[in-house]
């Protein structure tokens, strides 16, 4: 297999609500971006892969709506209706069977356009849950409740998290809350989906991620053909992998990481770590909750305290642009590894709801 | 060509799609058994003896045709709650692990203030005396201590 590195990465100043652009123009804006930075025309990306959501975009084949966006016309171009991480498998596993040279990955993801709770609620069983009435947050409500009661832990670790993900999010540029929160503050904030009060909840964001991979004979390429020293900084994907559980919330127990462990397990075989906690530099979740950012960590093996840098840039808790917000976390680690802060790192994704299916990245730089 | 800045333009839609969606053969004998007869049914693994509510044709735990019936509830423990405050009225929602069975359901709890809510207590299904064949002829848990049955 080849191995992949990525040659560049580009996130919107994600927002509540970004009315003056479509979502194709979101996604034009990452791709414009990511082009410049790597200095890669659109003549040499051999193939596209994008992540969008039907039933977000208000659309069938929502892919197609940002084809001309991404430059996929006349080339191999395919879509993923998950999260942006699960996308750069496909991408990946193209660069890797030496068929493709470049790809782009891009995921979007325009909260603002359409009502967010209505749109999570069409996720559930139309036959047993769907008539009830449920959405995101009675999921989310029931896992930190069952997270807490598993644990014997009170509301107040929640409220910990949330203040350490504020706090990280206020100094990201790209994030969409920039205000840092204390733990105090956060537990004065009203409830939700007991127990967990608005600012535990990741908001709902507009906003697109794109991410370039290549081969390592084209990155030397390009690399060159920019005047950079090509060896030092290169980011390679070392290691991946994803794991899906049972669709129903009775099915499994949600007071535990899942079936994370398992895609944390192959991601790290891969990339040859043993001891994640000692061996990694830096780890970005999605965290939908901030119950999440404490069962993610247990799931990625890492220790409650101490390890790597925990999402440096606040997590899914600062900005949360649907699909594109796993891609977010891959782009987040690429750049603090491209900057030689750190060598290794970990990125991880989710689909479905309160963690159904995990997508786990590994990346290092050589 | 200097293209001044306008205020944002956008377009009002609404996508309104009736869909019809079969219960499946066990979906059906599950749903016409709550209708016809006010009995909760789950679908037991002859191989692995997981019950399973509601019942899937297959396993989820070793992928075995699960084709054995039988009788779950109308009791069971509340395995975790919530209480969803975005509405107009707060509504409170749980997992319940009907007695007899190994998942959990995910419905509406009923006739119970949110500060008496306590994982591991015990509930009852409360039917519809209105039935349909659908899932909300169960209207809700409420403790089991209470003194409604149906509704």
């Amino acid at each position: 297999m080849q191995p992949v590195v990525i040659l560049g990465a580009a996130q919107t100043r994600h927002a509540a609500r970004r009315p003056e652009a479509s979502y194709a123009e979101l996604a034009f804006e990452v791709v414009a971006d990511v082009l410049a930075r790597t200095g890669v025309g659109h003549d040499r990306i051999d193939t596209v892969i994008t992540a969008s959501s039907d039933f977000w975009d208000g659309r069938t084949i929502s892919d197609m709506s940002v084809q001309d966006a991404v430059g996929a016309a006349g080339k191999s171009a395919s879509k993923v209706s998950m999260d942006g991480a699960f996308a750069l498998v496909y991408g990946a596993a193209r660069i890797a069977s030496g068929a493709y040279r470049t790809c782009l990955v891009v995921a979007h993801g325009k909260a603002s356009e359409g009502m967010p709770r209505a749109i999570a609620s069409a996720a559930f069983d139309p036959i047993y849950e769907r008539p009830l009435g449920p959405d995101d947050r009675v999921a989310l409500g029931l896992q930190a409740r069952r997270f807490l009661d598993l644990r014997g832990l009170g509301e107040e670790v929640l409220a910990e998290a949330a203040a350490q993900a504020w706090t990280a999010a206020a100094s990201n540029p790209n994030a969409e809350r920039r205000e840092a929160r204390t733990a105090v503050q956060v537990s004065s904030d009203a409830l939700v989906a007991d127990p967990l009060r608005g600012s535990q909840l990741a908001p709902d964001s507009d906003g697109a991620c794109a991410i370039l991979l290549a081969d390592e004979q084209t990155a030397a390429q390009v690399a060159a053909a920019s005047g950079r020293e090509g060896g030092s900084t290169t980011v390679r994907l070392e290691g991946f992998g994803l794991s899906t559980d049972m669709h129903g919330l009775g099915d499994r127990d949600l007071g535990t990481a899942g079936v994370l462990p398992r895609a944390a397990r192959s991601a790290y075989e891969q990339a040859g770590i043993h001891e994640p906690g000692r061996e990694l530099d830096v780890a970005e979740t999605y965290d939908a909750s901030s119950a999440q950012t404490l069962l993610w960590r247990e799931g990625l093996g890492l220790p409650p305290t101490g390890g790597p840098a925990w999402n440096p840039s606040g997590g899914a808790m600062g900005a949360q642009p649907g699909f594109a917000t796993g891609l977010v976390r891959v782009a987040e680690v690429f750049e603090r590894l491209a900057r030689g802060e750190g060598r290794t790192g970990v990125a991880h994704g989710m689909t479905g709801f309160v963690g159904q299916a995990h997508c786990v990245w590994v990346l290092r730089r050589r | 060509m200097d293209i001044p800045d306008v205020e944002p333009v956008a377009v009002e839609g609404r996508i309104r799609i009736p869909y019809r969606w079969p219960a499946g053969k066990a979906g059906g004998r599950f749903l016409a058994a709550l209708r016809d007869e006010s009995r909760l049914l789950g679908q037991r693994c002859p191989k692995c003896a997981r019950v399973a509510v509601p019942p899937r044709p297959r396993c989820l735990s070793c992928g075995a045709v699960a084709d054995e019936w039988v009788p779950v509830g109308p009791e069971g423990e509340l395995v975790s709650w919530t209480v969803a405050r975005g509405g107009p009225a707060p509504v409170a929602w749980g997992l319940v692990r009907l007695d007899g069975a190994d998942t959990g359901v995910l419905h509406r709890l009923l006739d119970v203030a949110p500060e008496a809510l306590k994982s591991g207590m015990r509930m009852r299904a409360v039917l519809d005396g209105r039935r349909t064949g659908q899932i909300t002829d169960i209207a809700g848990f409420a403790p089991a201590g209470g003194a409604t049955c149906n509704r």
